[in-house]
């Protein structure tokens, strides 16, 4: 039922090194799948590649962020009339192997949104970056009562409802504090467990200590004071 | 620090948080950039409710009256706020340049493409209808030569 209407958006911003290897596995071994590379207006070689090697993918002049290229691709989604959007990484993290399960997950049990979770089964590890996951992770708890693991995976399934509301929603960012306002607004979501590669080559946007705690700013006004204010819509 | 000066802090801090948190709500203004108006509020309300911090941060700094203090704090968000919006909007200002730049060029490649494209196909119309009256001539000269030896 699911497999010919799902759509895997690829956002990539300067992965001229792993783009390559993320979409030819993609279109090797998943060819059931659409798919569409959103270049978020890379300063490498990112667009050449996917030019040359014929991809499908939506080239945006200017650098807009991961939430302006997520927008991007749910638009992309919308338009054509997809009924699932999976998001997955453009630097190989996320096997697309484990779609199938999440997909066959929100069938099961009719929830509105899918994450590819590291730790649903498996156990958490401590350290710096999985500190800042604890926290968001119990601020959720707190305010919704109920437990995400993996907050800031980047793998997550949506469905027809949510995909309108992620690309014409101002604040609908593909980040923790958006699943806090979800799960209090009664849209449900599960987890699945799933295993993700290290980044072979590149680096992660969370790098530097200062992002970091700009983020966590971020998330903490975000979930315990702005979720309040905003219109719940179920 | 007079019961009326306390009086402006607190309306003032209920008024912010209370005009921000309408915009977030309207989706009018981004979260991100909600959280300084937030701060603001916040921290004029500690001024208005503890008069005796302001007080404190008076003596700290060798300042003659609280009023001045508050006028410094405020004075200096509001300068890292113009600094801050500054940087974006030369940004933002850089990022329209570009995507002007690149919907021009875009555009142009598009109609170039299509030109071309069009000549060739008008090129390849022309050619098979030369083809097609060379082909019919072939014909009718078969159909005399038939008739001729019929």
């Amino acid at each position: 039922m699911l497999k010919d209407k799902i759509l895997i958006i690829i956002p990539a911003y300067n992965e001229a090194e792993n783009i390559e290897r993320v979409v030819d596995n993609l279109t090797d071994n998943y060819p059931q799948y659409d798919y569409v590379i959103i270049n978020d207006g890379s300063s490498d070689d990112t667009r050449k590649i996917c030019a040359r090697r014929g991809y499908n993918f939506l080239d945006l002049p200017v650098n807009v962020g991961l939430s302006g290229a997520i927008k991007a691709g749910m638009r992309y989604a919308n338009f054509y009339g997809y009924d699932y959007v999976v998001q997955i990484d453009g630097d190989g993290q996320h096997d697309p192997e484990y779609i199938a399960a999440m997909a066959e997950k929100m069938k099961e049990t009719g929830c509105e949104i899918v994450i590819g979770s590291r730790f649903k089964t498996e156990k958490k590890p401590g350290g710096m970056r999985m500190f800042g996951s604890r926290i968001i992770s119990w601020s959720i708890r707190v305010t919704t009562g109920h437990w995400i693991q993996d907050v800031t995976s980047g793998m997550r399934l949506f469905d027809k409802r949510m995909i309108k509301r992620f690309g014409y929603d101002i604040h609908y960012s593909p980040e923790p504090d958006t699943l806090a306002y979800l799960l209090n607004s009664g849209i449900r979501i599960e987890e699945v467990q799933v295993r993700m590669r290290e980044r072979i080559a590149g680096t992660s946007y969370l790098g530097n200590p200062m992002a970091s705690a700009r983020y966590m700013l971020q998330m903490m006004f975000s979930i315990f004071l702005f979720q309040w204010v905003r219109k719940k819509q179920k | 620090m007079s019961a009326i000066l306390r009086g402006i802090l607190l309306l003032a801090a209920v008024a912010f948080a209370g005009y921000i948190l309408l915009k977030i709500r309207k989706c009018k203004v981004k979260m991100e950039d909600a959280i300084f108006w937030v701060c603001l509020a916040v921290i004029l309300l500690i001024m208005g409710i503890f008069p005796k911090v302001t007080y404190w941060l008076t003596g700290l700094f060798h300042m003659q009256s609280p009023a001045n203090l508050i006028f410094l704090i405020i004075i200096f968000l509001l300068l890292e706020k113009v600094l801050t919006l500054s940087i974006i909007t030369s940004q933002l200002e850089d990022k329209v340049t570009i995507l002007s730049a690149e919907v021009a060029l875009r555009s142009h490649d598009n109609k170039s493409r299509t030109e071309a494209e069009e000549e060739q196909i008008q090129k390849m119309s022309t050619e098979g209808a030369i083809a097609s009256v060379s082909n019919a001539g072939k014909r009718s000269e078969a159909y005399v030569k038939d008739q001729s030896q019929g």
